[in-house]
C-alpha cells in the first residue's frame, strides 16, 4: 500500500478523484430546482476550486477537462450545445481562477477566486448563448446570469474557505498536518472480498444508521406507490439493455457524430422536425430518460426569446409581443438545433463507451472514483456540511487504496475501464448481434446524409 | 472547532469588480434596448419589422408589383421597385431615427424608429 503522502503526488490520481467529485456535484445540481432551465449554481466546480492550490497548471487543466467530457458523458450531453457551454465555461472559469489565485498570492481567499471563475464563466456563456441560441436577446439575460454568478460564486467561495479549513483530505493533498485530528474518522477496513464494513461508532456509524432509517422510509413509500412507475423503468431497463446488446459504444458515438454532421447541415423547419422525431424515437428506444415537458418549456423559451427583437413580417401582436415571421422561424429552428442535438447525444451515447488517450484513462479512473462515493453509506447533514463532504472524500480516497487500486488510474486502465457512470466494462454482445446492430447504424448514417445532401441539392 | 474568517483584500476587489460588472452591463443592455434603430416596413399586404443592424432584403408586394428594400451596414434603401419614375430608387439611403422613404405608386412606406439620440426630424422623402 502506498502511504497517503506518496499517493498525493500522483497528480493523476487526486485529478480523478476531484473529477470524480465533479461529476457527483454534478449529478446533485442536476436534481436541484431551477428558476430557468440554463441557470446553473456552479457547485460542480467546487473541486476545481479546491484544485488551485493542490495541482499543478498542467493537472489542473487537465481536471477542466475531465469535468467536461465525464459530465457530458453522464447527461448524455457530449454531442449538443450543452457540452459547449461546459466547454469553454468551466475552462475560462479556471483560468480565471488560476490567474486571480496566483496574482492574488496571500491577498485573496477562495472567495475572490471563486467569485472570478463565477463571473468569467457566466460571461463566456452568455456570449456562446447570443450566438447559437438566443440572437440579441441574450443581452437581456447577462444582468440576471452576471447576478446569479456573482452571488453563487460568493457562497460557492465562502463554502470552499470553510472546506479548506477543517477538511483533513484537503490538508493531506497540501502536505499539511490535517486539523483537529481528534476528530478524524476511524479508517475503514477492507474486507478480503473487497466489502468495507462501516464502522460500529463514530460519525460514519451514526451517519449510516441515519441513513439507514431514511433508506428504510423511502423503500416503504416505494412499495405503497403505484406500479405504473415501476412498469415504466423496468421497460426503460429492458430497452436500454437490448441496445446495449445490439450496439457497440464506439460505433453508436461514431454515428452518433456522422448524423449530427448531417443535421447541423440542415436547413428548414420541416427536415428538422422530422429529424428532432426520429431523435426522440432514438433515445426512447435506447433506454434513455427524457422529459417531453423539459424539452417542450426549453423550446418554447428559445422561441420566445427569439421574439423578443423583431424581424420580418410582422404576423401578429399577443400582449404586445410582436409576432415577425423571420424571428419566429429562427426561434423554431434553434430551438429545434438545441433539442435535436441533445435528443442524438442521449441516444448515441452509451454506457460503456471508451475514450482514448491519457486524459480518456484519468476519466475512467475518475468513474471508478465515482462509482465508490455513490456507494457511501454515510450520510451529508446540511449542518455539518463541509465535515461530512471530508468524510466522503476521505472514505473514498482510501477505501479505493485498500481496494486494491491505490492508483485508480492504472486500476482503469489495467482494467480497460470505462469511462461512463456506473458501468460495468464493455458489454460485448453476441457478434451476430452486433453486425447487425451496426448495419442499422450505417443504415442510419447513410439515410441521415442521403438527406442532408438531397436538402443541399434543392436548395 | 474555529471557523470564522475575514474577507481578504483581493476579495472585496472580486465582488466589487463582479458587482460593477453586474451593474454596467445592465445599464448597458437596457440603454441599449430602447436606442435600438428598428425598420418599419408598410405595404399593402402587411408590415415588416428589421433591426436596422441585420443585414437582410425585404420584398414588399404592392399593386405594381415587387418593392425590395435592403437592409446592409446600419443603412437602408428601396433598391428596385416597379415604379415608373425610381424616385424611391434614386432617393438613396436613410440611417437615422424618424427618416422615412416612400413609392406611392406601389404604397410602399420605409421609416426608422428607435431612439439614436440624434432627435432628428424626417428630412428624407420620394414620390
Amino acid at each position: 500500500m502506498q502511504r497517503p503522502t506518496e499517493r498525493f503526488s500522483d497528480k493523476a490520481d487526486v485529478t480523478a478523484l476531484l473529477g470524480a467529485f465533479c461529476f457527483f456535484l454534478s449529478a446533485i445540481e442536476y436534481m436541484l430546482p431551477k428558476p430557468l432551465p440554463f441557470m446553473r449554481l456552479g457547485i460542480a466546480n467546487l473541486p476545481i476550486l479546491l484544485a488551485v492550490d493542490i495541482l499543478p497548471f498542467r493537472w489542473f487543466l487537465v481536471l477542466a477537462a475531465v469535468k467536461v467530457i465525464g459530465m457530458s458523458l453522464i447527461s448524455g450531453t457530449l454531442f449538443s450545445y450543452i457540452a459547449l457551454f461546459s466547454l469553454f465555461g468551466t475552462l475560462a472559469a479556471a483560468l480565471a481562477m488560476w490567474t486571480v489565485r496566483r496574482a492574488g498570492g496571500r491577498f485573496v481567499s477562495q472567495i475572490g477566486v471563486s467569485v472570478a471563475g463565477a463571473m468569467v464563466s457566466n460571461a463566456i456563456q452568455v456570449l456562446i448563448a447570443r450566438f447559437l441560441v438566443f440572437r440579441e436577446t441574450a443581452w437581456l439575460i447577462a444582468p440576471l446570469f452576471l447576478t446569479m454568478g456573482l452571488i453563487t460564486g460568493s457562497a460557492l467561495g465562502l463554502f470552499a474557505e470553510h472546506f479548506a479549513r477543517v477538511s483533513r483530505w484537503y490538508a493531506k493533498a497540501l502536505g499539511h498536518s490535517a486539523p483537529d485530528e481528534g476528530a478524524m474518522v476511524e479508517p475503514l477496513a477492507g474486507g478480503a472480498d473487497g466489502s468495507y464494513a462501516l464502522p460500529s461508532r463514530g460519525p460514519l456509524a451514526r451517519l449510516s444508521a441515519v441513513r439507514a432509517s431514511i433508506k428504510e422510509n423511502r423503500e416503504n413509500k416505494a412499495f405503497s406507490d403505484s406500479g405504473k412507475k415501476a412498469k415504466t423503468a423496468a421497460a426503460r431497463v429492458a430497452r436500454r439493455a437490448k441496445a446495449e446488446a445490439l450496439f457497440s459504444p464506439g460505433a453508436l458515438a461514431l454515428a452518433g457524430l456522422l448524423i449530427m454532421l448531417a443535421f447541423l447541415s440542415m436547413k428548414g423547419i420541416l427536415p428538422k422536425t422530422l429529424m428532432l422525431c426520429l431523435f426522440v424515437v432514438a433515445a426512447w428506444a435506447m433506454g434513455k430518460r427524457f422529459s417531453l415537458l423539459v424539452t417542450l418549456s426549453v423550446s418554447l423559451g428559445i422561441v420566445i426569446a427569439n421574439l423578443i427583437v423583431p424581424s420580418g413580417r410582422l404576423l401578429t401582436t399577443i400582449f404586445g409581443l410582436r409576432i415577425t415571421e423571420g424571428a419566429l422561424l429562427e426561434g423554431i429552428g434553434k430551438a429545434l438545433t438545441f433539442e435535436g442535438l441533445m435528443l442524438l447525444s442521449k441516444a448515441s451515447i452509451m454506457s460503456g463507451l471508451k475514450l482514448p488517450g491519457r486524459i480518456g484513462r484519468i476519466v475512467a479512473a475518475a468513474f471508478t472514483y465515482y462509482d465508490r462515493i455513490i456507494e457511501y453509506k454515510g450520510k451529508i447533514h446540511p449542518a455539518s456540511l463541509a465535515m461530512d463532504a471530508d468524510a466522503l472524500m476521505i472514505w473514498v480516497w482510501e477505501s479505493s487504496e485498500t481496494h486494491g487500486a491505490s492508483a485508480a488510474t492504472e486500476s482503469a486502465a489495467l482494467a480497460g475501464s470505462t469511462a461512463s457512470i456506473g458501468a460495468p466494462p464493455e458489454a460485448s454482445g453476441d457478434p451476430a448481434t452486433r453486425r447487425k446492430g451496426l448495419a442499422i447504424l450505417i443504415g442510419v448514417s447513410f439515410l441521415a446524409w442521403a438527406l442532408a445532401l438531397y436538402l443541399v441539392g434543392k436548395r | 472547532m474555529k471557523t470564522n474568517y475575514r474577507l481578504k483584500i483581493l476579495d472585496i476587489v472580486a465582488v466589487l469588480l463582479g458587482l460593477a460588472a453586474v451593474l454596467i452591463v445592465t445599464a448597458t443592455v437596457y440603454s441599449d434596448n430602447k436606442g435600438r434603430l428598428m425598420v418599419y416596413v408598410t405595404g399593402e399586404s402587411g408590415e415588416w419589422i428589421q433591426p436596422l443592424d441585420k443585414n437582410g432584403d425585404i420584398e414588399v408586394p404592392g399593386p405594381l408589383g415587387s418593392t425590395w428594400i435592403h437592409i446592409e451596414g446600419n443603412r437602408v434603401h428601396i433598391s428596385s421597385s416597379p415604379c415608373p419614375n425610381q424616385t424611391c430608387v434614386a432617393a438613396g439611403d436613410i440611417e437615422s431615427a424618424n427618416q422615412w422613404l416612400a413609392c406611392m405608386p406601389n404604397n410602399v412606406f420605409v421609416h426608422i424608429e428607435g431612439n439614436d439620440g440624434s432627435g432628428g426630424l424626417p428630412d428624407a422623402a420620394s414620390y
